[in-house]
């Protein structure tokens, strides 16, 4: 029943327009279909998400299976390279390509999982602190202030070696580790928010607490929230993939791209594929992601005084 | 004798999403040594761009187009930005609405107040310092020595205001725009810094454009006014004249807004303008007013309506000839 | 006698402030002591500048702000012993500025129908949207906004969207922030007229509280002028504006700036700014800007007096 199109006296009248402001449903769409960083985060988003949902019918091999007389084999650009095997092997006869197909769904799930994780902590924080003020707050802030006083690596690798790597336990300790910016920003806008005067006209009106923060302010937060999330998940891919690297992620034989990195390094004088291959998909998904970040914040800033 | 400003036929466009905003259609007027022009209108209705225009600080992609844009004899469209430097801050100043967000609020009074000297004059330190602590005076801020070291947040929106005026001199410049001055201010400090203008521009011989939506400060203060309706000028006078007998609709709907004791009966409904402004985009003819006023009819919708002037100085943008509006108000 | 739509009984509102780094906590009084009352069916203006406390009496009367002291009774009922639901049945507000008091992110049918949706009142989706269509007649919008957003709407419109939203609920007392300062000249008007229409038509109490004087003596019934916390002169509008017996009221008043080319500029001989609520000044807190103020002012705080129906807070007020 959404039938907020705008009124717009036509220009023959010579008196100009009478009303011209779209909704802000209709501004957002608009500046999408502009928006190159956007369109092309997206594109990259999507393809990486196909790619990890139809994993099974892309892959040509499984990613598992060894293949021990087929180790090393170079990518289809080198010498003795074969399209049975586009991207390679690594030295356990593996085929990479397939590797790195798969790999799409690890650093997909725990980036976004993680990301699911640390916003509702790092949402949850900040609108407490934002909404409340005082004590709250000061509570608030203290933590934040001791979360960004540790290294998110170095603690992420003490808790692997403590109680052993896992994709549950990298999820689970990268997305308590990761909603620092989250809790930053959220506070900040929800104290800007709590300064405009809907929020005491809500409260007038006789609404509870739990209303106005999830009906009132929430809503209001979302632009802010999608886009952090979206350029944390780069962050906690990027994670992954170092702790995966260092031995104390996801454990092999996991096709996570920093696994392949680590796994490929001693081998990287003669066959630098097996690292620059998962790193540049590492790359580019980051770089999708983050374009899609920032052009999300340009999509939905807001008008300005309207 | 030339006028210290004069602009003729001035246009601003503003390239927007939705088409060519003209901000400012056509706009005419001049300013005199130790006179107050007031331009006076609703929000939207051009007068901040125009003060912009004149000291071109438009914003990006706005485009200025006026047949004569002269101050004090130099010709203001052909100067390039460098030479607005000059000119901008020294010769003609603008003190703006909002004392809040006006003062950089990482510097002190003293340093801001100096560098709007030093910036344009080749003069020492403590020169600026001595010019600075002696306008804050004028302007009426006690301790004015100690006053230099604070910062903007120290001080009320009243002394921040003076503080903007004090800046505003600190080059003696001819010409000082006011946009909306006191808006922002107490109603007992209003009208102790519109006086405190009135006199400094007496003392300093200074023209001042003065450019405000409240009628009420208009009359005290201006000696003449130009009403604006979007974008247009629909009416130019002596303020006695344009206040006693008011010939423009627009003009005089303003007025009947007003709550004025003595006039307008408490308890009674004011006079209201039906209807929205509309936004001056794309192309324009007729008269602007025309979908709001009481009078309106087919010839309002012709091509160009000019301003017709009826003795020096006192002009108006009607079809309707001045014994016909006569008429239409005597029956009301 | 009927019961006063609103009562309020010397309320008080202290904030604890630092007032420096390492100097512990000092008291701001921003509400010293204020009583009003105000019958039903009339219009209160409340006066007075930034600083004197209007807006903070305004958020306890709705409940947005705990009384440090004093009591409030809504139709009789004590503000205490009701719950925040009850007084928002009562007591309702319309905000100064149209551009942030509506959430941009609901459409106008939300925003209006918030108060009988939040407090259980509203039935299923056609009811309340039956209600919202009736109300938005009442103050003149045209059923086609429903759902557009806040940003699809001009200043004016937005500010009867406030006003629908306040109205809903036929509430005891509405009151009003500065319902028209942010609006232009002409909006104004429309929006004072569909006050005062209201009022008569719906037989609303208002508390209209601004700076504005001229407004005030259109709309109100009985102005109180408030500084520094405190009530300092209060009467029925035309006996107040006829004959303002406190030395500020007078400054005031000599201060608004009607459209009268004939006058020039007043001078309303205040002189020095306002004083700083944390540090008020002793005895009488007007006396370092009176005109008329001697040692007594100084030294001793003036009592209120009571005479023929008007409140004055001074040593030597204006005869009546």
């Amino acid at each position: 029943m959404k039938t907020a199109e705008t009124v717009i006296e036509s220009t023959e009248s010579g008196l100009g327009l009478e009303v011209v402001f779209p909704t802000p449903g209709q501004i957002m769409r608009r500046r999408m279909t502009r928006h190159k960083g956007f369109l092309f985060g997206g594109g990259v988003l999507v393809l990486v998400l196909l790619m990890a949902i139809l994993a099974p019918v892309i892959a040509p091999h499984d990613p598992y299976h060894q293949e021990l007389t087929q180790r090393l084999i170079p990518p289809i650009w080198g010498e003795n390279g074969t399209w049975q095997h586009p991207l390679g092997t690594d030295n356990l006869g593996r085929d990479y390509f397939s590797r790195v197909v798969y790999g799409c769904r690890i650093s997909l799930l725990i980036g976004f999982a993680c990301v699911v994780i640390a916003a509702v902590i790092g949402a949850g924080l900040g609108l407490a602190a934002g909404y409340f003020g005082g004590r709250v707050d000061m509570f608030v802030s203290f933590i934040i202030t001791v979360r960004l006083a540790m290294p998110a690596v170095l603690v992420a690798v003490a808790v692997v070696a403590l109680i052993g790597g896992s994709m549950q336990i990298v999820i689970l300790t990268l997305g308590c580790l990761i909603w620092d910016r989250f809790a930053v920003v959220l506070r900040a806008t929800t104290q800007q928010i709590r300064s405009m005067d809907y929020i005491p006209a809500a409260q007038a009106a006789g609404c509870s607490t739990f209303w106005i923060v999830s009906r009132e302010i929430l809503p209001n937060l979302l632009n802010n929230l999608v886009v952090i999330a979206t350029l944390e998940v780069g962050r906690a891919i990027l994670l992954e993939a170092a702790l995966s690297f260092l031995g104390m992620g996801v454990q092999p034989p996991t096709p996570s791209w920093g696994l392949m990195i680590s796994e490929g390094k001693e081998f990287m004088l003669f066959d630098p594929y097996l690292i620059t291959i998962p790193g540049a998909a590492l790359f580019i998904l980051v770089l999708g992601m983050n374009l899609l970040g920032d052009g999300l914040r340009d999509v939905t800033a807001p008008e300005g005084k309207a | 004798m030339s006028a210290l400003l004069e602009v003729k036929s001035l246009n601003v466009d503003l390239p927007l999403p939705a088409g060519l905003l003209h901000a400012v259609r056509d706009v005419s007027f001049s300013v005199a040594k130790g006179e107050t022009l007031s331009l006076v209108g609703e929000s939207g209705c051009g007068k901040s761009m125009t003060a912009l225009a004149i000291m071109n600080l438009l914003p990006p992609g706005a485009i200025r187009r006026a047949e004569r844009l002269y101050f004090e004899s130099r010709n203001l469209m052909g100067a390039a930005g460098t030479d607005m430097i000059g000119i901008r801050g020294a010769r003609m100043s603008m003190i703006f609405q909002e004392p809040m967000t006006s003062l950089d609020p990482c510097y002190t009074i003293g340093n801001q107040l100096e560098e709007a000297l030093l910036e344009h004059r080749k003069v020492t330190k403590k020169e600026a310092r001595d010019r600075a602590v002696f306008l804050l005076e004028k302007v009426g801020i006690t301790g004015a020595a100690s006053r230099l070291k604070q910062y903007p947040h120290q001080l009320s929106g009243g002394l921040r205001q003076r503080v903007m005026i004090a800046m505003g001199l600190m080059c003696g410049p001819s010409l000082i725009i006011a946009d909306e001055p006191t808006t922002a201010l107490d109603v007992t400090i209003q009208a102790q810094i519109l006086a405190l203008l009135a006199s400094l521009q007496k003392e300093f011989d200074m023209g001042q454009i003065l450019i405000t939506h409240d009628l009420g400060v208009v009359s005290r203060v201006a000696d003449r006014l130009a009403v604006m309706y979007c974008g247009l000028v629909v009416e130019t006078g002596h303020t006695t004249e344009v206040f006693q007998n008011p010939i423009h609709p627009y003009t005089r709907g303003l007025m009947d807004c007003i709550p004025a004791p003595g006039k307008t009966k408490p308890g009674q409904e004011l006079g209201s303008i039906p209807g929205i402004v509309p936004t001056p985009i794309g192309d324009l003819w007729g008269c602007p007013f025309r979908n709001r006023c009481f009078l309106a009819h087919d010839a309002c919708s012709a091509k160009n309506i000019d301003l017709v002037e009826i003795a020096t100085g006192r002009s108006y943008r009607c079809v309707l000839g001045l014994d016909h509006l006569a008429a239409e108000y005597g029956r009301m | 006698m009927a019961e006063p739509a609103l009562r309020i009984e010397n309320v008080t509102k202290t904030y604890m402030v630092s007032a420096g780094a390492f100097k512990g906590r000092r008291a701001l009084k921003a509400v010293n002591g204020v009583s009003l009352t105000v019958p039903k069916g009339s219009v209160l203006g409340l006066v007075g500048e930034s600083g004197c406390g209007k807006t903070t009496v305004a958020k306890m009367v709705l409940g947005l702000e705990k009384m440090t002291g004093g009591e409030i009774f809504i139709a009789g009922k004590s503000m205490l012993s009701i719950g925040p639901k009850d007084i928002a049945r009562r007591v309702q507000p319309v905000f100064q500025d149209p551009y942030s008091s509506l959430n941009p992110r609901k459409s106008i049918a939300k925003i209006i129908s918030l108060p009988i949706r939040a407090l259980g009142l509203a039935g299923s989706r056609t009811e309340w949207e039956t209600k919202v269509d009736a109300i938005m007649e009442v103050v003149g919008l045209p059923p086609r906004l429903k759902h557009n957003y806040p940003n699809q709407l001009s200043g004016g419109q937005r500010q009867r969207v406030a006003v629908a939203r306040a109205l809903i609920m036929r509430p005891e007392v509405v009151l009003c922030d500065e319902p028209t300062s942010a609006l232009d000249v002409s909006v104004q008007a429309q929006i004072l007229n569909l006050l005062l229409n209201l009022r008569q038509e719906l037989n609303l109490t208002y508390v209209i509280i601004t700076h504005d004087l001229a407004v005030v003596e259109h709309m109100a019934t009985r102005v109180a002028v408030m500084y520094l916390g405190r009530i300092v002169e209060e009467a029925d509008t035309a006996a107040l504006f006829r004959r303002p017996r406190h030395p500020y009221t007078q400054a005031l008043l000599t201060s608004v700036l009607t459209p009268d080319p004939t006058l020039r500029l007043p001078d309303t001989h205040l002189g020095v700014a306002y004083p700083n609520p944390i540090d008020p000044p002793s005895g009488c807190t007007f006396h370092p800007r009176c005109p008329k103020a001697d040692d007594k002012c100084a030294a001793v705080a003036p009592q209120p007096v009571v005479e023929s129906d008007r409140l004055v807070e001074c040593h030597y007020p204006d005869s009546l």
